[in-house]
Formats: structure tokens, C-alpha cells, sequence
């Protein structure tokens, strides 16, 4: 069995850095040449896209999107047998609220729980979906209607790892209570149930959105996750309860790759800015023993700069660690002094990472060149090179994946199993051991973490909490009897009992449960949603509810005499912004609101209604009507290209929303002057064949000038 | 000399730079504009530029001049002063500290800083203003006067001069910095408030000049969903006086049709015997202007019909490049979004109307996205794309002459001078060929970062631009490194 291990590890790529999280594997005997018309190709897939899959258990999971038809393009999770390449199942996802375009959905890589089998899907609509090895939901998590993820058009999305009994993954948001200030966060969930266990946020600022994929490490006894922050910086979080541990800040742009930890030498990369220099870019390394808080750049051990790896993440070799340049350029530089050894010019543009697997490196190239190269102390071999289509080369974006014996590459269009036919290299099915639960810790609390450290929930239903204790180095102590905990409720309506059960108000309201023992408090968040039907005019009020999401960018004042909500004129990053106010499993309703806007510097602000992941936008600009299933997905969208919206006049909104019985979804839109009697007939209509089957009301406000909003109405379908 | 002075009285310098052709001057004494001349075309008449030097050695390098970690905004010369965009990140002034854009000058005899002007980033961020990617706009110098872009979406008019000569030139008057480092404004005007232009991620227009006219692009694009325009009144091109800052004329002819952003920069020709300023526009279309009226004379789709963006659709980025009654021009896509099919066309601009078909005298599709501006001379055309290819063709017939793989994106585009064309490419090279209907390399030069710059010649030096430095480069100089 253990004789055996390191080969079963060798047949698995389980998440997006492979098995040990430093894109390398074990395998051997790899093919040292093949060619995309036959040879070593064991079978090939008209399926390919941005991210690579993972393989585990004798399937290979990809995460695409659908061929065809852009007016229905979703994300695709596909599951292939590594013998046959034959597609045993596939589960569609519709995409919602995404800036994201379909050119770039499926920008992450699933990750495969190696004690369960499960597969774990982060959507470019920030939606987390566990599936069962059969292709059955097991659960999932709406991260823009729960917690306000935002998701731009640039698409990056983390691929999320599975460690012990945790999900881990970041994303950009903007909630309410605590995580009102837009940033970056990461979450912790329970594997099991989706459940939030933590959120940390540990970074100062946020440039970009990126993708960095976590590895985990134990430094001084820490069991901690280290990643890439969307603040220039790099991060220790303690694995269990996300507190940070330390923080290394090497540049002034969000950081997009994962970096390799051998012992305590962290290696890193990136291709951005510097602090205090005009030269760009950065392979470096910092031993993390002894280190926590802040690590200036001048405690690490060396860092060789002009070498621009933005895109893609190092990997070591022997003694070099090797990196690509966002220029298709290899590098090896000396894992001692960061001498640079060697370098070679592959291509022009590189997004994929290099991947070194039986003594070779593996590399695609954004031109359609894929490598099989030998590096050597001084210098490198080209074994192989391959383009994937002469003319037009299919674009190579992802890293290519060691597993089964073979090497897995993924174009923009297809899939390569490159290496023996069934069943020459694989010895079987297996699925690891778990790995043991960690001895439990007889030092002091020093964190409580309430658990469900989110709950969100109906007027009047009750929630089970539970304290969990953790040491000051984030090992778990146990869960603290209930006798011990003093529980309270901040800012929060309803009881919460000497037992830690919660039960929530008649009302709405959100806010915060706490846990406190032996002087130390942990809190978890709590959002109870009021039934319906909702009647908003705005009188009265100050402030936006809490249980909205982006609740601080709405502000209330009277227009013409009467009370109104208003989105104003906004010249900052959160122009654009969705309030998020309900259940994301709520359907067949219908909201209505009343809008009107005015010009400011020949510009005039939109707005919208937000229904089951629906929007009905009014354009002031364009002024027209659009119905957007997902708004970047300019194909689905039905539209009136002339409606006439004049500058100080109220107009209402009215958005259905009906689930029918053949599987699609009726959306109807309708917009007239307030001061007109409702007109019968619907001004916009689509019957959606790619559903989205249920979702949270909102309200939009593109506060490009200001727009103004009355008489807000949630209701069931009548 | 007085501001009206500095403002209208260079006459003498306008001939010049509405006559380029004839005047076998350009880039001998300066290089005051993108492409040196109203037309854009990437040809110096200066003779007598090194073929080799080293940025280790210092061989044949006369001065260089730290810019900031990112420059895109290409150096002009003219008055002594070397003007050129980058961004903040070598801190001149430590009280101005953070992400800018920033307009720097140097001495154009030894590299002496002389001033600055910067720029802090818009509230409204990256949909508007892209982190660190500084002042991408290349300056217009008329006599004293230097106007342009920032990344605030405000064309500038300032004096070369800065206040080292002592003097606060308006109507603007009112600058808080007023040091010897500081940047002596003339008038600006906000293309944002005034005529609602939305910059899709930088404003970067070079102007170009007609007589009292300055021509610039808004920039004006999608919004950060990239799917919604959302300035759709707001031009596409901008006619400003250049004495008062005040619009003259506009025009709006993308609307929301923009596919990205406006990137391409106007350029002015006589065609046919009509004064035309030309602009390579958001929705793949390249227009033509009369000048002095704004009046549409002509469009011309850089995309064939069934195109689809942004597969095989593009916008326009390379600014359109005018010699006789000709107008060539490449389309392309922002670099981010990688490579991809590209047209390349010669028009013939006398045309009037929707001259797609009646306009087009080639169309050659082996060139692949380009950002590229144009080089023609001697009846080649020189044209690199952002694959790495550099594209020699008949500029009459289109027909291929060579081509050239550099191994490497290229952002800037090819510069002939005398006998020679250099071409600078990312990965830091230098390509130095024979100008000539055959393929003949004579070098290869590494700068030491990313060139995504253009040569320009002046004074005897050529002056080449690395992602942070400014090289000037001259026969028989040595710099003590």
C-alpha cells in the first residue's frame, strides 16, 4: 500500500496545480513525442477551453463551456472516461449577473475531493456547485446573491481546492454588514453541506481580480494556505480558521499565479509592477521559517527582476525554479542565488504554466505550440514541438495535465490525450485514504468560530449554532460544550437561547450572532429575509436595509416632495451597482419599482429590476429596453430599441417571472409612465429554454448621473 | 514671447507641417508629433543613424533618462525639449506620489530632466483609466506649445518650457505648482464634463494639427460590462482651437456601435486637393473629415461583413497613415486580447460616400491583428502585426514582398530612416533591416526591456523608448556607464 502510493498519486490531477499543488507529478515513462494527427495520442475530444481539467478515479472532469449556439451558451461540466474518451455525463449551468462573456466563462478548473469522489464547480458567475461522481447535485452556493460577488469582465476566476473537509476559494465582492467594503475575500465551506465556515479578509486593498489558486503548507507548526492576494501581496491564512498569518507585499498589481513551496522556501512570481523600482516583474524566494506579520521584500532570500511571469506559475526542477515570461519565454533561474541559467523563446504570448513531469517540462504556448521539452543545468532540449492547426493555430490557454500515464493537453477547442491507449500505464481506480483528522490541541483558545458562520434565513425559523475552539496557531481544540458559551445577538433582531439556537424575528433584519468564551468572542453572520409580499415607498428612511447587499451605495431623500430611494451620481469604481435583497431559491414572483433619471454631462444613468436572475434594464443613454438573461451575453438578450424615457419623469417597472411545467421560463417586462393607468399588453417577453429556475430581486443603478427609485413591490405571482 | 505669441505665431513651422512630403526635412532638425508629420507616415529624411550601439557599453548612446515602469506615449522632439509620456513610478516629486499618468521633459542635448506634469488616476478607475499605464498620448509641439491627452480625458496645451522661462503663460493661470519642475498650462479642456466622452480604459489620442485646428480622438467606449456604451452622443473626434481651447467641431458617426474603445489617433492629409483629417473609429470603421468643417466625406468597414467580433471582428488601434491620395491602414485588437486574423488596406481617399468597395485599390488578410502604424517609402509599405510578423508589400499593387518573424508581439511599428528600417518588438529587440524589396537583416539589438515604442529621429540622434527608459541614440557617442 504505501509502496503503491506514489504511483496512484501519479494517475491523479486532481485540482488545478496537480496533485502536490506544485505542477509536477510522479509519472514516468511519459511520451517524449506525439503529433495531434495520431501518434502517442490515445484520443482526442472536439471539447477544449480556457482551464484544464482534473483527473481522478479513472475520469477527467473539464470545465467548458457548451459548443454551439452563443444565444445558449452555459457552463459545462463534463465528465470523460480516461480509457475510452467516451463522455459518460455532463451537467449544464446557466450563467446570471455576470460581467463575464462567454468567451471567457469556464475560466476555472474543477477540484475533485480525493476522499469522496465529489467534484467542486466555481461558475464566472461566482456560483459554487458540489457534485456526486454520478453527476447529482449535492449542493450549491449563489456567492453573488449571498454575499455580492462581483464578477468582471475579464473573467478571472479561482479554481478552488478541497483540503481536509474544506472548500477554499476567493472572490471579489461587495455584501453588506462587514463585507460592505468592496474587496477581495476567501472562503472557507464544509465540503459536505456548503456551509460557510470562515471569511477572511485579510488584504488592505484590492487592485485586479485574479486567480490564485491556493497551496497549503505547515511553516512553524501552522498548517496554513498560501496565495496570491488581489493586493500585490502574498498571504499565510491559517488553513482552519483563515486569521492571517503573514503577509509578503512584492507589487502594486493583484498577484494571478500560484507560487511552489519546498520546506519553508516559498518560491513566487509575477509580472507586474515592483515596489520602489521602474523594472517590472519578479522570480523570487523567501524562507517563511520564523516569519509572521509583515515580511518586507528585503527579507527575501533573493528576487531577480525583469522577467515578466504574470500568467503562468513556477515550478522547481532540481535545482532551478522555471518560469515563464507573459512572452513565451522559458526561464531557469538558480533556486540558491536567482541566477538566471537559461532562457528559450517558445512563442509570443503565454497564459498556460509550465508543468515538469518524468525529467521533462510541458508547456503550451498561446500560438498553438505545445512543447515537450528536457531541462538540463544549462540549458534546455526541445524533444517535441507540435502546433495544433497550421494557419489558424487553436489557441492554448491552459496548463497541460500529467495523469494516467499520459499528458493531457486542452486548446480553446479540443481535448488531447496524449500518451498509451487504455489501460497500457493504469493500474486501477483507487481512491485515497482521507488524510487523518489532526490530533486535537491542548493549548488554550485563542479563536472561537461560530458555525454556520452564515445563516441566512425566514422570519421566524431557528438555527443550531455551534463554538468551535482553535489554538493561537489555528489547531483545533474541540467544540465547546454549551454550558461554557455566553451567546448574544448584535445588531440583530430575534433570541438567540443558552444553547446557541437561534430563533429569527417576525421581520427582516441581519446582523450578527456571538459566541464568547474564556474572554474570547467569534461571531457568524446571520440575514433574516421578511416574506413576501414586500411594499417599499422609502418613507422614513435613512439608510438601506442591512440584508442588502451593496446597501451603502443607496441613499434616501425626497424627490419632488415625496420620499425616494437614490442611486447618485457615482464616479468611482461601484458605478455600476446591484442590490441583492432576498433568497436565492425564491421563484415565480414579480417585483415593480418606479424610476426616473435626469442628464448630467450628456449622460444619463440606467436602471433595472432584478427578478430569478432576470434584469429588465432601461437605458437613459440608449433609451431603450433590454431583458438580459446574463447581461454580458449580448446574444440572449431581447430588446425595444426605441423607448422613449424622458429626463425628471417617473416611469414603472414591472418584471414576471414563471416557471412552466415544460422546463423553460417565462419573462415578461413591462415599462409606462407612472402618472398612465398599467397598459395590459407585456412591452418585452422571452421564454428562456436555458432557465434560470430560481433567484434573489434586486434592483439596478448605473449612477453615471443620478437615478432615482419609488414604490418598490415584491410579490408571488398573481 | 508672449502666450499669443507662443500660440499662433509659428507660421512658419505650419507650412512644414502640412507640406511633409516635399519638404525632405522631417526628422532632421525635429520630430514634433506621432509619426513626425500630419501624415503619419513612419519616415525620416534624416541620414546617418548607427546601426549598432550597446545599452551595456554605452557605445553610440548619447544620454538615457529613467521613465516610469510602463511608457506608451511616444517621445517627440522639438525646441531643445524631448516631451514624453510614462507613468509615476520613478517619483520625481515625492509630494506627487502614487499612480499617475505623467507628461516628462527632458533637454534634448543631454537628457536633463526639465519638468513634469502629473496626473492622478480617475475615481472611476480601470474602465476609465488602466492602472500604471501612464500618459499614452504623443504630444503636438507648435512652436512653444505641447498639447496633449491625459489620462484624465483632458486635452492639455502647455508651454515646452515649463516655467523655466519664467513666465506663467494662460488664460490658465491659476496652476497650484508653480516650481521649476512644474508644468506651465495654457488651457485644457475636459473632454469628460464638456462632451461626455467615456474613455474606454485610457484616453490616449495624439493630436494632430491643422493651421488654428488641434484633432484629437475622446477615446469614448464601452463601460466596464462591456457590452453597454454608455456615452453614446459623446464624438468619436474632436476639433479644438488650439489658441482658445474651444470646440470647434465634433462628430458622433460610431454611437453605440463602438465595439471596445477608441484607440486610434487622427491624422490629417491634402486628398484629391481637400484639407482631410482621417480617424480610425471604435466600430472597425476609418473615417474621413473635411478639416476645417467637420463635414463626413467618407467611410470605409475594416472588417468584411460576416465578421464576428471579437473573434474575427476588430476595432482599429494603428492610426491611418496618408501618402498622396492614398490611406493605409491595419486593424487590430487591444493587446489583452491576444492574437487573432487581420485586415491591412490601402483606400483611396478621393472617394466620397460609403467607399468600402469603391475606396479599396488592396486588401491584404495575411496580416494577423496589428496596432501598428505604417511606414512607406520608395512604393514598400511596412507593416508589422502583433503576431510578431513584420510585412513588407508593394504599397501599389499589395502584392508580399517579404515577411519577417521577430519571435516576439509587436506594439510599435516599423521606422525607416536613410536605407535602413528598425523595428522594436517586446521582447526588448531591435531589428534593424535594409529598406528594400528583399529580405535583408543587417542586426539585431537588445534594449534590455519591452520596446513598444516607435523611433523618431531629430537633431542627428534617434531617440528609442523602452518600457522604463529613453534612449538617445548617436554615431560615435559614449555614454559612461
Amino acid at each position: 500500500m504505501l509502496l503503491a502510493a506514489p504511483m496512484l498519486l501519479a494517475q491523479q490531477w486532481p485540482e488545478s496545480r496537480g496533485p502536490k499543488r506544485d505542477g509536477t507529478s510522479d509519472a514516468r515513462n511519459l511520451p517524449s513525442s506525439w503529433s495531434p494527427s495520431g501518434e502517442n495520442l490515445a484520443w482526442t475530444l472536439p471539447m477544449g477551453g480556457r482551464s484544464a481539467p482534473v483527473v481522478h478515479g479513472g475520469r477527467l472532469y473539464l470545465q467548458t463551456t457548451t459548443d454551439g449556439d452563443v444565444s445558449e451558451t452555459q457552463e459545462r461540466l463534463v465528465a470523460v472516461d480516461v480509457d475510452s474518451g467516451r463522455v459518460l455525463w455532463e451537467r449544464r449551468v446557466s450563467q446570471y449577473l455576470s460581467d463575464v462573456p462567454q468567451h471567457r466563462a469556464a475560466w476555472a478548473s474543477p477540484a475533485v475531493d480525493r476522499e469522496t469522489g465529489n467534484i467542486i464547480m466555481f461558475t464566472i458567475s461566482a456560483e459554487l456547485i458540489a457534485f456526486r461522481p454520478d453527476g447529482t447535485e449535492l449542493w450549491k452556493r449563489s456567492l453573488p446573491e449571498e454575499y455580492g460577488a462581483i464578477t468582471t469582465h475579464g473573467g478571472r476566476t479561482t479554481s478552488p481546492i478541497v483540503e481536509g473537509n474544506l472548500v477554499i476559494l476567493n472572490t471579489l465582492l461587495q455584501g453588506w454588514g462587514d463585507l460592505g467594503r468592496p474587496g477581495n475575500r476567501y472562503f472557507a465551506f464544509d465540503k459536505r453541506t456548503g456551509q460557510t465556515v470562515w471569511i477572511s479578509a485579510p488584504q488592505p486593498r484590492h487592485y485586479d481580480t485574479n486567480y490564485s489558486s491556493p497551496i497549503v503548507a505547515t511553516i512553524d507548526g501552522i498548517q496554513q494556505l498560501i496565495v496570491g492576494g488581489t493586493d500585490g501581496a502574498f498571504h499565510g491564512l491559517q488553513l482552519l480558521t483563515g486569521k492571517p498569518v503573514w503577509r509578503l507585499e512584492v507589487s502594486k498589481r493583484a498577484i494571478l499565479n500560484s507560487p511552489v513551496i519546498a520546506g519553508t522556501m516559498l518560491y513566487i512570481a509575477h509580472g507586474e509592477e515592483n515596489l520602489g523600482t521602474t523594472e517590472m516583474g519578479m522570480v523570487g524566494t523567501v524562507d517563511l521559517a520564523g516569519k509572521t506579520g509583515e515580511i518586507p521584500v528585503s527579507a527575501m532570500a533573493w528576487k531577480t527582476l525583469g522577467f515578466l511571469p504574470t500568467f503562468a506559475s513556477p515550478v522547481l526542477h532540481g535545482e532551478h525554479v522555471i518560469a515563464m515570461d507573459n512572452g513565451a519565454i522559458v526561464g531557469a533561474f538558480d533556486r540558491a542565488t536567482g541566477a538566471q541559467v537559461w532562457t528559450r523563446t517558445l512563442g509570443t504570448l503565454q497564459k498556460g504554466s509550465p508543468v515538469v513531469a518524468d525529467g521533462k517540462l510541458f508547456v503550451g504556448t498561446e500560438n498553438g505550440k505545445f512543447f515537450i521539452l528536457r531541462p538540463s543545468a544549462t540549458g534546455v532540449e526541445v524533444l517535441d514541438e507540435d502546433t495544433l492547426r497550421e494557419g489558424e493555430p487553436e489557441v492554448i490557454l491552459a496548463t497541460p495535465v500529467v495523469a494516467d500515464g499520459r499528458i493531457y493537453l486542452t486548446s480553446m477547442e479540443r481535448l488531447y490525450a496524449i500518451g498509451p491507449k487504455a489501460g497500457t500505464a493504469r493500474t486501477g481506480d483507487p481512491i485515497p485514504m482521507p488524510p487523518p483528522p489532526p490530533q486535537p490541541s491542548a493549548a488554550a483558545p485563542a479563536h472561537v468560530q461560530v458555525f454556520p458562520y452564515e445563516a441566512l434565513l425566514d422570519p421566524g425559523q431557528r438555527q443550531a449554532f455551534t463554538a468551535r475552539l482553535f489554538d493561537a496557531q489555528g489547531n483545533y481544540i474541540r467544540e465547546a460544550a454549551a454550558a461554557d458559551v455566553q451567546w448574544s445577538v448584535d445588531q440583530l433582531a430575534g433570541t438567540i437561547d443558552a444553547t446557541g439556537q437561534y430563533t429569527a424575528p417576525a421581520q427582516g433584519s441581519a446582523g450578527y450572532v456571538k459566541a464568547t468564551i474564556g474572554g474570547v468572542t467569534g461571531q457568524a453572520r446571520v440575514r433574516v429575509i421578511p416574506a413576501l409580499p414586500w411594499s417599499m415607498d422609502f418613507t422614513d428612511m435613512t439608510a438601506a436595509p442591512m440584508w442588502w447587499t451593496s446597501n451603502l451605495k443607496a441613499q434616501f431623500r425626497e424627490i419632488d416632495g415625496n420620499p425616494a430611494m437614490v442611486r447618485p451620481r457615482d464616479d468611482t469604481v461601484g458605478r455600476r451597482t446591484k442590490f441583492l435583497m432576498g433568497r436565492p431559491d425564491w421563484s415565480d414572483y414579480t417585483v415593480e419599482v418606479d424610476v426616473r433619471g435626469i442628464t448630467m454631462r450628456r449622460q444619463r444613468g440606467d436602471v433595472g429590476l432584478i427578478n430569478q436572475r432576470y434584469v429588465l434594464m432601461l437605458f437613459g443613454n440608449n433609451q431603450k429596453i433590454e431583458l438580459q438573461p446574463w447581461q454580458a451575453a449580448n446574444e440572449m438578450t431581447v430588446s425595444v430599441d426605441k423607448f422613449e424615457w424622458p429626463d425628471n419623469t417617473w416611469y414603472r417597472m414591472k418584471l414576471r417571472v414563471e416557471n412552466r411545467a415544460d422546463g423553460t421560463t417565462l419573462v415578461q417586462g413591462k415599462i409606462w409612465p407612472s402618472a398612465d393607468p398599467e397598459p395590459a399588453a407585456w412591452t418585452i417577453e422571452k421564454i428562456d429554454r436555458i432557465p434560470h429556475r430560481a433567484g434573489a430581486p434586486g434592483i439596478y443603478g448605473d449612477g453615471i448621473s443620478d437615478v432615482m427609485f419609488d414604490n418598490f413591490k415584491v410579490y408571488r405571482n398573481q | 514671447m508672449n502666450t499669443t505669441t507662443k500660440l499662433i505665431g509659428a507660421v512658419a513651422v505650419m507650412a512644414v507641417l502640412t507640406t511633409p512630403a516635399s519638404s525632405a526635412t522631417k526628422g532632421v532638425p525635429d520630430w514634433p508629433m506621432w509619426g513626425g508629420s500630419p501624415d503619419r507616415n513612419m519616415v525620416s529624411d534624416a541620414t546617418g543613424m548607427p546601426t549598432t550601439w550597446d545599452v551595456k557599453t554605452g557605445e553610440n548612446i548619447k544620454w538615457v533618462a529613467e521613465l516610469g515602469s510602463q511608457s506608451y506615449g511616444n517621445p517627440v522632439v522639438a525646441g531643445g525639449v524631448v516631451l514624453i509620456g510614462t507613468n509615476n513610478e520613478a517619483v520625481r516629486d515625492p509630494k506627487q506620489a502614487g499612480d499617475r499618468g505623467v507628461l516628462m521633459a527632458f533637454r534634448e542635448s543631454n537628457g536633463e530632466f526639465l519638468w513634469q506634469a502629473t496626473f492622478e488616476k480617475l475615481t472611476s478607475g480601470r474602465a476609465n483609466d488602466w492602472p500604471f499605464q501612464g500618459i499614452a498620448s504623443s504630444p503636438l509641439v507648435i512652436g512653444e506649445v505641447a498639447y496633449f491627452v491625459s489620462n484624465r480625458g483632458k486635452v492639455h496645451a502647455v508651454d515646452i518650457r515649463g516655467f523655466h522661462d519664467g513666465q506663467n503663460d494662460g488664460p490658465k493661470t491659476d496652476e497650484a505648482l508653480t516650481g521649476t519642475h512644474d508644468p506651465d498650462y495654457i488651457w485644457e479642456f475636459d473632454m469628460m464634463e464638456e462632451v461626455g466622452a467615456f474613455p474606454h480604459n485610457l484616453a490616449n489620442s495624439s493630436p494632430v494639427v491643422l493651421d488654428n485646428l488641434i484633432y484629437v480622438s475622446t477615446g469614448n467606449g464601452q463601460d466596464e460590462s462591456h457590452v453597454n456604451i454608455p456615452s453614446p452622443k459623446a464624438p468619436a473626434i474632436i476639433a479644438l482651437d488650439r489658441v482658445t481651447g474651444e470646440l470647434v467641431w465634433e462628430d458622433a458617426s460610431p454611437g453605440d456601435r463602438i465595439l471596445h474603445g477608441q484607440w486610434s489617433t487622427p491624422t490629417v492629409g491634402t486628398i484629391g486637393g481637400v484639407l482631410q483629417v482621417i480617424h480610425g473609429q471604435g466600430d472597425g470603421w476609418i473615417r474621413g473629415y473635411e478639416a476645417r468643417t467637420g463635414e463626413k466625406l467618407w467611410e470605409f468597414d475594416t472588417n468584411p461583413k460576416d465578421s464576428v467580433w471579437p473573434k474575427t471582428r476588430n476595432e482599429i488601434i494603428a492610426t491611418p497613415v496618408v501618402v498622396g491620395d492614398v490611406v493605409y491602414i491595419a486593424n487590430g485588437q487591444d493587446p489583452e486580447h491576444g492574437e487573432g486574423v487581420g485586415h491591412l488596406y490601402a483606400i483611396d481617399a478621393t472617394k466620397r460616400g460609403d467607399i468600402t468597395e469603391s475606396g479599396r485599390l488592396w486588401h491584404y488578410n495575411k496580416i494577423r491583428r496589428s496596432i501598428s502604424t505604417a511606414a512607406v517609402k520608395d512604393g514598400i509599405i511596412y507593416y508589422p502585426d502583433f503576431s510578431g510578423f513584420l510585412h513588407a508589400l508593394d504599397a501599389k499593387s499589395g502584392e508580399v514582398l517579404w515577411v519577417h518573424d521577430m519571435f516576439a508581439a509587436m506594439w510599435s511599428s516599423a521606422f525607416v530612416v536613410d536605407d535602413k528600417v528598425y523595428l522594436g518588438d517586446e521582447d526588448g529587440d531591435i531589428t534593424i533591416f535594409q529598406h528594400g524589396r528583399e529580405k535583408k537583416v543587417l542586426g539585431e539589438i537588445n534594449m534590455g526591456s519591452s520596446v513598444y515604442s516607435t523611433a523618431v529621429t531629430a537633431n542627428g540622434a534617434m531617440f528609442f523608448m523602452t518600457r522604463n527608459n529613453l534612449f538617445a541614440i548617436q554615431q560615435g557617442a559614449k555614454l559612461a556607464r
